[in-house]
């Protein structure tokens, strides 16, 4: 009768070592075992790949790439009244839209010097005229310069306006009227292109993945690739991976050309995975260089003043002091619209431990972003506990 | 002197952790070293949560007495059963600090720039990690305000879990930033970062251990690098969020598991069940991976009583915390899940190619999941041999169970189109496949290694 071991080692089987065994060369020998001679599997293999693959390439639509979310901290200045306030994003691409004006918000730091075209694909229904406002800090001082451009309207159109003649400087801020006419347009993209010889090129190479990362919350739910075109480098070279990978693990045998074959296969896989490690460090080492720019040197109190755009943590810390330990607090936010949510919550982080409620709460808060009526129009029927220029801090109900 | 505190956080934790790891003398010495942060945070999270339901004030002098009463009992327990000490200076052939020079001189071409490369990454991050206040949402909305919140009060307050999103979150990551905090002395961010930023370069030592086990230390250094270098990993550890960790926590346990089954010593044993304590510690979905792991041991054929001592510690920690858990929710305070599960037929389709999309052409993996699936179909069979069950399996079925949830769950799928959740869930088991892969990779390097070796001889 076989003990428990005896037995757990009869299941486990013949251990081995990989070591070992490619030093008497029996690592092929057994991959072999396990797959080439199954011919019927490979082929329903590559076939299944080959659906996969047309089934991702076709289904992919490049716009699932862009993500739109306002960045951390930077409200935009603008103040056009018909501007529609959208970020700009890897590639500076925009999502189709339908409003007569479209600001590419901030932080918008390109320097003009690398670029020398910018390329817009918009959608007007009939012939027009448009607009593309640029605000460039220059060594003279701040200016502002408007390219025309015109438009056939009923397709998409892609435009490419020069910049050589511009100013040196730094692109801070960019204002698209795809059309001077009411009507209906749609913005695709506005790509700024450098001087590359290469036309795809300035776009794998851009830096705008590496400070997004520095800048963008969704970063943290996905890294932006390197593009070409609009599409992720990744989605290009998925049949090229795909093709070397069947090769490594694929061709095991012991011939001359099977050994060259996955030889040289291994050497592609080597070269494609060392060149995302370099796009890797490549984007990480632009957004540290953001990030220095960002928070070098500040103090917390400043730094969280630079994320919120305001002083919002000193607020809240000097809000804090007045709340005893049973206290709870129904925050009012009285903000630009994309940026409530995040300040209630960096507001509620601030407060902790002093708990935000929606209902029941001993405190409301009422929070400005900008200038403020007098506290005592605001909820005349409460207590004031505290005024200040962006607070107005009620007790609701005693303790 | 504050980023000197701030540093401190982090190598308590490996410092206890260091402690325990001479159990485990059968791994590769930098396998324990990665392995001791995991345990460390373990361990601490453990002590102070087991101080907040029991009453006691988790504040500096309390915790410091408490925590180094229970270190110097480890250490006198230790002295006693005789457990080899400097575990990570002499148990290697060649294991003295003075050889050092003489390995790296030895690494070659392709080391040396492995060894680079890897020393430019970990820089950045740590740069990066050292300069930036904590931005990540979830951060600052769920983590870190419960961490502020037990900081700032000295206990775990019954409304703890009301305050923040996600009340059904294990406290395992807020307490250790309660840690990293208590050693800094304030309310530290940097020190917050850095203790979750502990979690990468632990990640990586024990991803190199275990190729090191096998092949030579420059194809090692190159599998490690591979499995470290994943971008969107790269970016978690740089916020103390708690997919990163998670991520440790189930290569831990599949690198732990492997060791048992592979060579029936008890250590990997001991130490997947820690590791499997700790996932259920960090996320909900910590237990989904322990159960995968109990599944693939009954496979095996391993005796139920060695399955009960790896399914025991991640059980009672997830007994207890269940117990406790909705004691410390507000009424109102609803879990959002399995409740809202419907049919979902027609979302099968969006699924598989968003997930194809996310795995093969997002910015976040390079070259890792491609190779995996091909390995995956490829070596079929092989993947339930011993070496690989333990890196494969939980990898495929955690995939299909999140291809799952995403067709059948209404709350989930409307996270698809904006890409919230799917990556940051694959990032669970991208270590895993990574090193997986990285076996390949490895071998493959070996043989022209070799090859070029032996054409250089004749």
């Amino acid at each position: 009768m076989a003990s428990e071991q005896e037995r757990f080692d009869d299941a486990v089987g013949s251990r081995w070592n990989w070591s070992e065994l490619i030093a008497r060369d029996e690592f092929g020998a057994r991959l072999v075992k396990g797959t080439v001679n199954r011919r019927w599997r490979d082929t329903f293999l590559l076939l299944g790949m080959c659906c996969l693959l047309v089934g991702c390439q076709f289904s992919f639509d490049p716009m699932v790439q862009d993500r739109w979310e306002f960045p951390d901290g930077y409200p935009s200045q603008w103040t056009s009244p018909n501007a529609e306030v959208v970020p700009v994003t890897h590639g500076i691409a925009l999502i189709p839209r339908e409003e007569p004006a479209v600001l590419l918000s901030g932080p918008l730091s390109l320097d003009l010097r690398r670029y020398r075209r910018v390329r817009l694909s918009v959608f007007t229904e009939s012939p027009s005229e448009g607009r593309l406002g640029l605000v460039v800090e220059a060594t003279g001082g701040t200016e502002r310069i408007s390219l025309p451009f015109k438009t056939h309207g009923g397709r998409l159109e892609t435009l490419d306006l020069d910049l050589s003649a511009l100013p040196s400087g730094v692109l801070k801020e960019a204002i698209l009227i795809p059309s001077l006419i009411p009507q209906r347009v749609g913005v695709r993209s506005v790509r700024f292109a450098a001087a590359l010889l290469v036309p795809w090129l300035d776009e794998l190479l851009s830096p705008k993945p590496g400070v997004n990362l520095a800048l963008r919350g969704y970063s943290i739910n996905f890294v932006d690739a390197p593009s070409i075109h609009g599409r992720s480098l990744w989605q290009w070279l998925f049949p090229v991976v795909l093709g070397l990978a069947i090769a490594v693990l694929g061709f095991q045998g012991m011939t001359r050309w099977q050994a060259m074959i996955r030889a040289s296969a291994m050497q592609g896989l080597v070269i494609i995975w060392g060149l995302g490690v370099c796009f890797l460090v490549y984007h990480q080492a632009v957004a540290l260089s953001v990030d220095v720019k960002r928070f070098g040197g500040l103090n917390q109190g400043a730094a969280y003043w630079r994320m919120d755009g305001g002083p919002l943590w000193r607020e809240m810390r000097a809000v804090s002091s007045f709340a005893t330990p049973d206290d709870s607090i129904d925050l009012v936010l009285h903000v630009n619209g994309g940026m409530d949510s995040f300040l209630r919550f960096r507001a509620a982080y601030y407060l902790a431990p002093v708990p935000v409620l929606h209902e029941s709460a001993t405190l409301r808060l009422h929070y400005f972003a900008d200038v403020h009526a007098s506290c005592a129009t605001v909820e005349p029927r409460l207590v004031l506990l505290e005024e200040s220029k962006q607070v107005c801090l009620f007790r609701v109900r005693a303790t | 002197m504050t980023l000197l505190m701030d540093f401190l956080g982090l190598a308590s934790l490996w410092g206890f952790g260091l402690l325990i790891t001479p159990l485990f003398s059968s791994f590769h010495p930098t396998t324990r070293l990665g392995m001791a942060y995991g345990i460390g945070a373990v361990w601490i999270t453990l002590v102070l949560g087991i101080m907040g339901l029991v009453g006691l004030p988790i504040s500096t002098p309390v915790v410091f007495l408490v925590v180094f009463a229970l270190a110097i009992l480890v250490w006198v327990v230790r002295l006693r059963v005789g457990m080899p000490g400097q575990p990570f200076l002499e148990s290697t052939e060649r294991g003295t600090w003075n050889g050092v020079a003489t390995r790296l001189a030895g690494l070659g071409v392709v080391g040396a720039l492995g060894l680079l490369v890897a020393t430019i990454i970990a820089a950045l991050t740590l740069f990066r990690t050292w300069i930036r206040p904590i931005t990540g949402w979830d951060v600052f909305a769920v983590y870190s305000i419960k961490a502020k919140t037990i900081y700032v009060t000295e206990t775990i307050p019954m409304v703890l879990l009301g305050a923040g999103n996600s009340p059904d979150y294990p406290l395992g990551p807020p307490l250790q930033q309660v840690w990293a905090a208590l050693v800094a002395g304030s309310w530290n961010e940097t020190a917050i970062k850095l203790a979750f930023w502990g979690y990468f370069p632990s990640m990586c030592l024990v991803a190199y251990g275990t190729l090191r086990g096998q092949f030579g230390p420059s194809v090692a250094l190159v599998g490690a690098l591979f499995v470290g270098a994943l971008p969107l990993m790269i970016q978690h550890s740089q916020e103390p969020y708690i997919n990163l960790p998670l991520a440790y926590f189930v290569l831990g346990q599949s690198v732990a598991l492997t060791h048992y089954v592979r060579g029936g010593s008890r250590h990997g044993l001991l130490a997947a069940a820690l590791f499997g304590a700790g996932a259920v510690l960090t996320r909900p979905e910590g237990p989904f991976f322990v159960i995968i792991n109990v599944i693939l041991l009954t496979y095996m054929k391993v005796p139920a009583k060695d399955r009960l001592v790896y399914l025991g510690p991640a059980a009672a920690v997830w007994g207890v915390w269940a117990v406790v858990r909705p004691q410390l929710m507000y009424e109102t305070a609803v879990i959002t899940g399995l409740p809202e599960i419907v049919s979902g037929a027609d979302r099968v389709w969006p699924v598989a190619t968003a997930l194809g999309q996310a795995l093969f052409m997002s910015g976040n993996w390079i070259i890792v999941w491609t190779l995996f699936v091909v390995a995956f179909l490829i070596r079929f069979r092989s993947t339930f041999d011993v070496e690989n069950i333990f890196f494969s399996w939980p990898v495929v079925i955690y995939l299909f169970f999140l291809a799952w949830l995403f067709v059948r769950n209404e709350w989930m799928f409307q996270f698809l189109a904006d890409n919230t959740l799917l990556h940051r869930w694959i990032l669970h088991v991208a270590p895993l496949a990574a090193l997986w892969v990285a076996f390949f990779i490895c071998a493959g390097l070996s043989e022209r290694l070799a090859f070029r070796a032996v054409r250089e001889k004749s």
